[in-house]
């Protein structure tokens, strides 16, 4: 499968795209989906926590109020203070002065009818006031428990104070009146009241305020606002609404809620009932601030997320580069093996699976080194017998000169075996003698010595009597009649391998050394070899000149037999005419001298146009020199013109270069056509036409000559197979031959001949 | 605003809860997580990692400049009255900080224990001698030792009894307070009694058989064979004790090795033995139970001993109550030595508080001369400071003159200025160890139902405790 061009990538690359890039983004996916639901759960945690810490810091302050009412309580049960004497009662609330020290609004007694009897601190314009309408007293007298009051101001000197008021009980625990702690409000308080409430340290979520059950600030984080209505703020009156007293609902309100401050600023804030009293707490916490702790969470999510994809992406790119580099090593040096470069080894220290790789490279690459240079060492040693075997083959070629074959072969043989001394000898079958042909490297005594040996005498006797190569390493080592001849030499190590052409000994190839020398079996097979090649150039030789002396005989037979035939005849019949009319001279019956002479004239010249002609043959024109237009010139200047006879040379067309074939045939024709004009038509006027049209080349042979009767013309005698010859030619080249005559009418032979076939042969020629 | 923060080359207070530990978990993280922890830790805040709980949460400031704290002492009525006269002034001074008041509760060590655990205490309190090392060890109290190298001079601490001052040092270094008062034990005697009985008054050059013997000579039964009159009484507490074992030669706990308990040793155990022995055998120091546990100084007041060993900060009350001619001298020269208490009741600042520099601000004010002198004429507490010690003198004169008038006040302040004072010789792992030692002491001599030799028990036990403690000194030390 293609993937993004995956195949054109490196292998670094690939394991990168399918190992990182997968789990890049299965973390990326992770990491979004993370946050969204960190965020979503985040924020129901926030208002969750407001809402919680809210509750329980109005609980801590319940706590607290208990505590109050609790002391009070426990100083009402004094029964000084319920014995109706002021006196008593005075001195029992002096001697509690440092218990009640907290209420630092004064602590008052009351009566059963609610009148103040006596106040500690002393307050004497207190006495005698009348606090039964007081709401707080009045709920305490009807629940006959400590009820804690809104905002008064019955202070000293109307200070604004919260008040609790506590039963007291008679001897007959009858309702004998009342103990009210007060707690004096405002910026300047120390209260102890406050105390409690700051110590429990709502700051830390923010702004933290207390308000009475009418809306009235008791306490603020900023105590500026102490005192202050905050009625008509949102959060104040969806805790006044859901204030059991007005709700009709029991339990505790509480609840948290996203608004916004006077300020407009978002702000979660947390409001909950104070248990027991009428009064509510209010906790107020920015929302960005909120969200600012999230941020920092955020900020190291999205580092940590980075890091999730920088860190990976630096280990698998440094791990993929410890792995990948010792195989791109293994690349490399494989690319400069595949160049040539031999030996190429890594280094690696993985352990494991590459490094083993890489050590079965390295060995790998040691054998080819080694191999290499074996074949190496062999090639150029096959090069160097292929190139001496060659050498000494284009020597036999070139030359069918026995003697120079044979030095030129015993030259390289010395040379490729790297010796000094060699020779040949030739087998004189007829007297089974070897004869020294050739020779190398010794004195000539040596040579006088070596000259004739007889098969079977001495190391090259016995290699022709065996017909197997010879290797003497140590011929002082070897008995035989010749090795006083070649020790005197100085001959210490030899070889020799039998000549042989067609399974037939012609003689031996030898090679000696004055120093101690193996030759091998390679050197024995090269010098075998040669031995082959020398052989043949032996035989090669002896049928060349068999040949020549064939063909020697031959052409003089031809000669005699041309002479015989043409000349001879022609001048037998002369000496018959010549015999015949001195008879007739004799008898008188020559009347006419004229006539036998203008007979023996034309005898005469018949016989001198043959002799031209048979001149001319023995010194033909160079076709391949000259060209078929030159050469026919040549001709008809050589031979028709010389005997008399007007020739013309005419061409149509551009002729230029015709294939050989065509211009050989074309010329043995038209020299055909002329000889047969020459012996038999008589003619005056030869016309020789070349025309080239339309891919054809056609040769006309004209002349005015007594002509003859096509038909009449067999294939047996020498005229017919001249025309016979004539035809085969033009039809061997796809062409046609046409002969037009008739008796006193000449003769006309027309040849035409395709060039196609040049352009067939100049293509074959140009591939 | 004003802020007095610790110069930037004085460590912070090490034991700070939450965020050191926090920030080192993260770090560790962080060096978990290699290179690309330094891109974290760039965009990470020291915070980052506190724990959302109610004693570390994150703090978030108010929108309103102004700081509150709270502020806790003693539950007396004349408190509240010289507090807001003081605090008046450090509000001019100090406008964007607002102190509130509370008084002690009852049961104040344990109950404070709580409180601080829960994240409640005050920014600001006092501790006494035998409970305020006790929150320091667990970590309830802020490390002043920055603050103090910052704003105190030389002058001020020298001002200070150096035994005093040396109180308010935990063992590892950290200073969890500064003297409040100076609170030293002396001698009251009702001259009634002792001219009535012709016994002559206590002088510098008593030693313990001249104070055995006029409380002898002082102990009086009725017509009915029972005993009416002790002649002294002392407070079965640990630091009353201490003055006796200190002045025998011995110790409570070691002075070289505070894990270290002692009071098995014969110095100790003769002391302690001795004040046994006058309760329950020659029956010459009142108990508990002989006054129907009403306090020693109340017994005196009341007259039912003739002398009390009590401490300067009950002066008041004994000149306010006592309708008898009082004189107060030194305490006895000891078989060693003459020693006396310097309490080192002190002020702190709880370590969770929200505003530890607003903390600051106001412990300066605490124990500073003005406030040390208002109290002093609030309710005669002997001033920490030396240089105050004239006015105090000079407060109690005024208000007292006719009693006063043959008072030996300085006899409090002698061993300030001597160098005799002691303080409550305090153990490492106090908050388990008083219990054990004050129950014991109770049967002893409360109860009168244990010999002193129980005391062998005692102290094993409590080094046996100790070694789950301080394992490594007891592995030293074996």
């Amino acid at each position: 499968m293609r993937f993004l061009g995956a195949r054109q990538l490196g292998l670094r690359k690939k394991i990168i795209l399918w190992a990182f890039v997968p789990t890049a983004i299965i973390l990326l996916a992770v990491a979004v989906v993370s946050y969204i639901a960190y965020r979503k759960v985040a924020e129901t945690l926030i208002i969750e926590r407001d809402e919680e810490v809210t509750r329980l810091a109005a609980s801590q302050i319940a706590t607290s109020l208990t505590e109050y009412a609790d002391l009070l309580t426990s100083e009402a049960r004094n029964a000084a203070l319920g014995q109706g004497d002021v006196v008593y009662q005075q001195a029992a609330l002096a001697r509690s002065s440092s218990r009640l020290a907290i209420f630092d609004g004064g602590v008052m007694l009351l009566d059963s009818a609610g009148k103040v009897i006596t106040a500690e601190p002393a307050r004497p314009t207190l006495v005698g006031a009348d606090w039964s309408q007081r709401a707080y007293i009045l709920q305490m007298l009807r629940t006959a428990r400590p009820v804690f009051s809104d905002s008064l101001h019955d202070g000293p000197d109307g200070s604004a104070v919260v008040a609790v008021a506590v039963p007291l009980f008679g001897n007959q625990d009858e309702l004998a009146g009342a103990l009210v702690g007060m707690f004096r409000l405002g910026a300047t308080s120390i209260s102890t009241f406050y105390g409690d409430i700051v110590r429990l340290r709502f700051g830390r979520y923010g702004i933290a305020y207390l308000v009475d059950g009418a809306g009235r600030v008791l306490y603020h984080s900023n105590a500026e606002n102490i005192g202050a209505d905050f009625a008509d703020e949102f959060v104040v009156q969806q805790l006044l609404e859901q204030s059991p007293a007005r709700s009709g609902v029991g339990s505790q309100a509480v609840r948290a809620v996203r608004t916004r401050d006077r300020a407009g600023q978002e702000i979660v804030a947390g409001f909950a009932q104070v248990p027991g009293v009428a009064w509510g707490l209010v906790t107020e916490t920015s929302w960005a601030t909120l969200l600012q702790r999230g941020s920092m969470y955020q900020r190291f999510w999205l580092a940590l997320l980075l890091l999730g994809l920088v860190a990976p992406a630096l280990f698998v790119s440094i791990g993929i580069q410890r792995i990948m580099q010792p195989i791109i090593d293994m690349t490399t040096a494989a690319q400069k093996m595949a160049a040539g470069d031999f030996g190429q080894t890594i280094m690696t220290n993985t352990g494991d699976e590459v490094e083993t790789l890489a050590a079965q490279f390295n060995r790998m690459s040691t054998q080819l080194r080694l191999s290499y240079s074996g074949l190496e060492k062999r090639v150029a040693e096959r090069t160097r017998v292929l190139s001496t075997l060659i050498d000494i083959a284009a020597a036999v070629n070139r030359s069918l000169e026995l003697e120079e074959t044979l030095n030129h072969s015993l030259e390289k043989t010395l040379q490729v075996l790297e010796v000094e001394a060699g020779g040949i000898y030739l087998l004189n079958s007829k007297t089974a003698q070897l004869k020294l042909a050739v020779h190398r490297g010794y004195v000539p005594t040596v040579v006088a010595q070596m000259a004739d040996l007889k098969v079977g005498e001495g190391f090259n006797g016995f290699v022709a009597q065996s017909c197997q190569p010879l290797v003497v390493d140590d011929i002082t080592c070897n008995p035989g009649p010749a090795r006083s001849t070649l020790l005197n030499a100085g001959v210490h190590s030899l070889v020799s391998v039998p000549l042989r052409s067609k399974d037939k000994l012609v003689g031996t190839l030898f090679a000696t050394t004055s120093t101690p020398r193996h030759f091998s079996p390679e050197d024995t097979d090269l010098l075998t070899s040669i031995g082959y090649q020398v052989g043949v150039a032996i035989e090669n030789a002896l049928l060349y000149s068999q040949a020549q002396q064939l063909a020697a005989l031959e052409e003089r037979s031809r000669l005699a037999r041309e002479l015989h035939d043409s000349v001879t005849q022609g001048l037998y019949s002369q000496t018959l005419l010549v015999e015949g009319w001195k008879q007739m001279a004799v008898n008188g019956q020559l009347q006419d001298i004229a006539a036998p002479l203008t007979e023996l004239g034309q005898l005469t010249k018949q016989a001198l146009k043959e002799m031209r002609l048979f001149v001319y043959e023995l010194r033909p024109p160079d076709l391949e020199k000259e060209g078929l237009v030159g050469a026919l010139h040549k001709r008809l200047n050589a031979v028709e013109k010389r005997s008399g006879v007007e020739a013309r040379l005419l061409t149509d067309g551009i002729i230029g270069d015709l294939p050989v074939a065509v211009e050989e045939n074309l010329y043995r024709i038209a020299q055909e056509a002329l000889a047969n004009t020459l012996k038999h038509a008589n003619a005056q006027n030869v016309l020789i036409q070349l025309s080239a049209q339309n891919g054809y080349v056609t040769l006309t042979v004209r002349d005015d000559g007594c002509g003859f009767d096509p038909s009449a013309v067999g294939n047996g005698d020498n005229g017919g197979m001249g025309l016979v010859s004539m035809r085969e030619r033009a039809e061997k080249l796809s062409g046609q031959l046409a002969i037009e005559s008739a008796h006193n009418q000449g003769t006309t032979i027309r040849a035409q001949l395709p060039t196609l076939l040049r352009e067939v042969i100049l293509a074959v020629a140009s591939t | 605003m004003q802020r007095t923060s610790p110069p930037q080359s004085v460590p912070a207070p090490s034991h700070q809860p939450g965020p050191r530990l926090s920030r080192r978990a993260f770090l560790t993280l962080g060096v978990a997580l290699s290179a690309g922890a330094a891109v974290s830790s760039c965009a990470l805040a020291e915070n980052h990692f506190l724990p959302i709980d109610s004693r570390s949460a994150l703090v978030i400031t108010p929108a309103q400049e102004e700081i509150q704290l709270v502020y806790q002492d003693w539950r007396t009525d004349w408190f509240p009255a010289m507090l807001e006269e003081q605090l008046a002034q450090f509000h001019d001074q100090h406008p964007n900080i607002r102190v509130f008041f509370t008084p002690d509760p009852d049961n104040l060590a344990e109950v404070m224990v709580a409180e601080m655990e829960a994240g409640t205490a005050p920014d600001v309190l006092w501790g006494g001698s035998t409970f305020f090392p006790s929150w320091a060890q667990q970590g309830h109290m802020w490390d002043l030792r920055a603050y103090v190298a910052a704003d105190l001079d030389a002058a001020t601490v020298a001002e200070w009894d150096p035994v005093q001052y040396r109180a308010f040092f935990l063992r590892d270094g950290r200073q969890f307070g500064l003297p409040k008062y100076h609170g030293a034990v002396a001698l009251y005697y009702n001259k009634d009694l002792f001219d009535r009985y012709a016994v002559d008054y206590p002088t510098a050059q008593w030693n313990y058989e001249d104070y055995l013997a006029a409380m002898r000579q002082l102990s009086q039964d009725n017509s009915l064979g029972q005993r009416e009159l002790w002649g002294s009484m002392v407070d079965i507490a640990w630091d009353r004790l201490q003055l006796h074992v200190n002045s025998w030669g011995g110790h409570l706990v070691s002075p070289a090795d505070p894990t270290l308990c002692v009071f098995d040793q014969p110095e100790a155990l003769a002391a302690l033995d001795w004040l046994r022995a006058n309760m329950w055998e020659d029956r010459v120091m009142a108990t508990f139970p002989d006054v129907q546990y009403m306090s020693p100084r109340s017994a005196f007041i009341n007259q039912r001993t003739a002398m009390v060993e009590e401490g300067s900060w009950v002066l008041k009350e004994i000149l306010l109550n006592a309708d008898f001619r009082v004189g107060v001298a030194p305490m006895p020269v000891g078989r060693q030595r003459r020693v006396t208490l310097a309490t080192s009741d002190g002020f702190g600042i709880y370590t969770g508080t929200q505003y530890p520099d607003a903390a600051w601000e106001l412990l300066k004010f605490l124990i500073s001369k003005e406030y040390g002198l208002a109290m002093a004429k609030a309710d005669f507490l002997q001033p920490a400071r030396a240089s105050l010690v004239d006015a105090w003198i000079g407060f109690i004169r005024s208000e007292f003159p006719e009693q006063a008038q043959d008072l030996d006040l300085a006899v409090f302040a002698q061993g300030h200025f001597e160098g005799y004072s002691v303080t409550v010789e305090i153990a490492d792992n106090m908050a388990e160890i008083q219990p054990k030692v004050a129950a014991a002491f109770d049967k002893i001599f409360t109860g009168g139902q244990a010999s002193v030799a129980s005391l062998y028990t005692i102290c094993a036990e409590i080094n046996q405790l100790q070694r789950h403690i301080a394992p490594e000194h007891y592995q030293q030390a074996e």
